[in-house]
């Protein structure tokens, strides 16, 4: 098959990719479902038009020179990370447009193109060992250098370093195979020095041994100085019009002395056509995969970077901001830099749950945009993880590309929190982040996390009475540690003087607390007493205690009041929690 | 021994500006703190949902801290309280203490209870103290009426936190009448701003900061300061609501106390995080004539 055919193969698998790509930004979405794919390809439309008409567009430019072309977002992350990047990017570019599509590109520059002269010639390996040394960093940072913050490496990131590196390889490889080849020598003898005599001609070959690397299974080093004259004679002839000093490629011309000795075994016109198609399909592969790939940042980290420069989700138009958040999906290349500077990401350690780690969150996310289903138990897990978040924006001001994560988190748990599963960490201060942003949630949906978890819990511990349940050694641990031995029923010393729930504000904040609490926190002292825990865990006071210490600290007894509370919200937690990851085991 | 800066979540999410006017006031005081990263959450979202969750992020800060040899410094009463709470709950329970150690291991710390957290507040008046700072302000604050709001975990547990009287606070006050206005007694000086109850009853959370914003406005105070961006925030936010709601514009603004500071130092409006906060005119006013190019 001729080559410009794969060529426009691939081509066109790629464009076809992107264009798949591209639909679902318009298609998929976090959260608001209001608007059509095509309601939000004219809202793009529309906005893309009046941003670049109006004095935003200095902040496009300003984030293009920036962020897109200086990188300066990757800069700040790690000045290493930058060079390799900057390495990488660039010299694959120059590649790309010098020696990929050189035929086109070079004439409008050079009068006089020949891959084998120079600057070419010196350029190709020039921009060929920035790569390679770009590269090597990458390899050196995610799997020489294992950092215990970085997230764990997947499949893809794999890829993408092995993609780039065996474009290279199989180039240089290509090109040492020629330089050593006798018969790549002997052919363009027949070609162009057609004049030159028998002796004349292994003069020349002689000539080329001993300078160009050939390597020939008759001739043999040292040559005599006569033979070499003879030889540069018809090398100048014939020969050095179209060649420059094979030592100007010098990576290639490096790796062919280190090939000499099998040098024979590769010689012959089948083998470099093989070799050249390898490093030809290789490129294929690369072009045809590059939309599904994390190389398609190349598009969307752009975009993604001049697009957050001048948009805001309270200011900009919803539709516009849904299809941002999807582009924002495949903008992100898994650099990790985000997990690394997580507030949360330690806690990874005891709770084995990679979701809690923002670079791990993608892959989940993209599922949750697609509308697919999730089993119960995928989306317990997926909800977890996200709810563990404390929003300290961290991840958001350190990507390198600039997604706006801690929106998408937002957005997302949004999502989730339609499909009714119960998520207790919202009784926690983590819900203050939700609260903060009450405004831009739907009144119905805004009660529903909190009222689901509360019934959670309700149902628990609402079938359940006296005497009562059997601890693990974990919860009686946990009450222990608060302070209180319930065992041995330390708040014995209360004696109900209802100093605790005198000085409670929240109490204090409702006309009718006994109604509005269920029970009061000296009736929950009595209640421990008593043993009586579905009204303890039923009731609202043990969730809607603020942990402001007043009943502890004017306690006559001492009793740990707050402390105890805290602990037994704990209990009522973590039963709740097990029990619902349980049922969600029983569901697989 | 040295200081580093301990960043609170809530801070760096909506307050910004107070983080950079926290920073601009211990320069400008000459007051050496070091930012330094890696540190986690201080656990107090945690501490009702997942105690040891709690114990180990509070542990594992303090951990950095015993590394470094530096004190934790933070602007937020919770994230203080909280890690002081921590230390005591691990200097008393041997298996928490081993557990906490026994996953630092893994990243080559230990919690040996030699880290210290303190509150900036704290830090300030043992360096450079009431004295100095009173050298170093003009008083022009003069005439301005502050309701100090210390956060509840300032104070309580009082066994645990020992900053202050739990019943009579009044270290803060003096911060407060050092830089030339005046602290006010008020009813509501020791309740809770109710901040944690956002997102979980809404309506509560709200009662308590209107007890708050009202008793403020009946002992004539300006301004509420706060030492803890939870109460700021809820002020904040509960102001904003109620003047949308009864159109009653009088309610009490509030501040941190590091803007407080700053503007008392003559630090001006951007350098304290001022823009877009609404302040009782004569101050504002105030803030704006001070306002002198940052990096002079």
């Amino acid at each position: 098959m001729p080559k410009a055919t794969l060529v426009y193969i691939a081509l066109l698998i790629g464009l076809a990719g992107a264009a798949y790509k591209v639909s679902t930004w318009f298609r998929y979405s976090l959260g608001s479902k209001k608007f059509t794919a095509s309601d939000r390809v004219t809202a793009a439309a529309k906005g893309i038009l009046q941003t670049l008409l109006s004095n935003q567009f200095a902040s496009i430019l300003r984030s293009f020179f920036l962020d897109v072309i200086l990188q300066a977002k990757l800069i700040r992350v790690s000045p290493l990370r930058w060079i390799a990047h900057i390495l990488v990017f660039g010299g694959f570019t120059l590649l790309l447009l010098m020696h990929a599509l050189g035929v086109y590109v070079n004439p409008l520059f050079f009068s006089n193109y020949y891959s084998t002269l120079n600057p070419f010639l010196f350029l190709r390996n020039l921009f060929g060992a920035l790569v390679v040394l770009g590269l090597a960093i990458q390899i050196y940072n995610r799997f020489i250098h294992r950092d215990p913050a970085n997230p764990p490496s997947s499949g893809m990131d794999v890829y993408t370093i092995l993609i780039f590196a065996l474009v290279i390889v199989s180039g240089i490889f290509l090109e040492s195979v020629k330089i050593t080849s006798v018969s790549a020598f002997r052919d363009m003898t027949e070609e162009y020095a057609t004049g030159e005599s028998e002796a004349s001609l292994k003069a020349l070959e002689a000539y080329w041994v001993a300078n160009y690397g050939v390597v020939s299974p008759e001739l043999a080093q040292p040559f005599s100085p006569e033979m070499l004259a003879a030889g540069k004679a018809a090398h100048d002839a014939s020969c050095a019009q179209c060649h420059a000093p094979a030592q100007w490629a010098f990576m290639d011309y490096g790796v062919s002395r280190l090939i000499t000795p099998v040098a024979a075994w590769f010689d012959g016109a089948a083998t470099r056509t093989s070799l050249y198609w390898i490093h030809f399909l290789i490129c294929l592969v690369g072009l045809a995969y590059l939309p599904f790939s994390k190389v398609f940042h190349l598009i969307t980290a752009p975009i993604c970077l001049m697009a957050n420069s001048v948009m805001d989700r309270l200011q900009s138009n919803p539709a516009n901001y849904a299809t941002k958040q999807i582009l924002e999906l495949d903008s992100c290349t898994h650099c990790g830099a985000c997990t690394r500077n997580c507030t949360m990401a330690f806690v990874n350690s005891i709770m084995p749950n990679q979701m809690i780690l923002p670079s791990e969150r993608i892959s989940s996310l993209k599922v949750l945009a697609s509308g697919k289903p999730l089993s119960f138990r995928d989306s317990l897990v997926i909800q977890e993880g996200y709810n563990q978040c404390t929003n300290c924006t961290q991840c958001t001001l350190v990507c390198p590309v600039g997604i706006n994560l801690q929106d998408l988190w937002f957005s997302a748990r949004e999502t989730l929190a339609e499909r009714d599963v119960p998520n207790l960490l919202v009784l926690s201060p983590l819900s203050i982040y939700r609260g903060l942003r009450k405004d831009e949630i739907d009144v119905p949906s805004y009660a529903r996390p909190v009222s689901n978890a509360r019934k959670a819990i309700a149902d628990e511990f609402g079938s359940f009475h006296w005497p009562g349940v059997a601890y693990t050694p974990h919860e009686e641990k946990m009450l222990d540690t608060a302070g209180m031995h319930l065992r041995q029923n330390a708040g014995a010393a209360c004696f109900s003087c209802m100093t605790c729930t005198n000085a409670c504000p929240v109490v204090k904040a409702h006309q009718n607390p006994g109604a509005a609490l269920d029970l009061l926190p000296h009736q929950i002292m009595q209640a421990v007493k008593l043993r009586l825990w579905d009204l303890i865990f039923g009731s609202k006071m043990l969730i809607e205690c603020l942990g402001c210490y007043q009943c502890q600290e004017y306690c006559p007894m001492k009793v740990p009041t707050a402390d105890l509370i805290f602990a037994l919200r704990n209990v009522a937690v973590s039963r709740t929690y097990r029990n619902i990851s349980q049922k969600a085991l029983e569901t697989l | 021994m040295s200081l580093v800066f301990f960043p609170c979540c809530v801070s760096s999410s909506f307050m910004g500006d107070c983080e950079f006017a926290a920073r601009n006031v211990v320069n400008k005081l000459g007051v050496p703190i070091e930012d330094v990263n890696g540190f986690n959450c201080c656990g107090y979202p945690y501490k009702g949902i997942d105690f040891k969750a709690f114990i180990l992020m509070s542990g594992r800060n303090l951990a950095l801290a015993e590394k470094r040899g530096a004190d934790l410094v933070t602007t937020c009463a919770c994230c203080y309280g909280t890690i002081k709470q921590a230390d005591n709950i691990l200097k008393q329970d041997t298996s928490l203490f081993d557990y906490v150690n026994g996953i630092l291991k893994r990243e080559g710390l230990a919690y040996s209870g030699k880290g210290v957290v303190k509150h900036l507040l704290e830090v300030l008046l043992d360096n450079p103290g009431i004295t100095g700072l009173k050298a170093k302000l003009d008083g022009s604050l003069s005439g301005v009426k502050v309701a100090t709001q210390y956060g509840c975990k300032m104070l309580r547990p009082s066994d645990v936190v020992s900053f202050d009287s739990p019943l009579s606070p009044g270290k803060f006050d003096e911060l407060v009448d050092a830089t030339g206005a005046e602290a006010v007694p008020w009813t509501q000086k020791l309740e809770c701003c109710g901040s944690p109850l956002i997102g979980v009853n809404d309506a509560t959370a709200m009662q308590l900061a209107k007890n708050k914003l009202d008793s403020a406005r009946e002992a004539k105070a300006d301004l509420m300061v706060t030492a803890c961006p939870f109460c700021y925030l809820q002020f904040g936010r509960s102001r904003d609501a109620l003047i949308r709601e009864s159109g009653d514009s009088f309610i009490v603004p509030s501040l941190t106390f590091v803007q407080l500071l700053g503007l008392a130092l003559g630090l001006g409006q951007t350098a304290v995080g001022l823009q877009g906060v609404s302040l009782p005119s004569g101050l504002m006013k105030y803030a704006q004539s001070r306002e002198v190019p940052l990096r002079a």
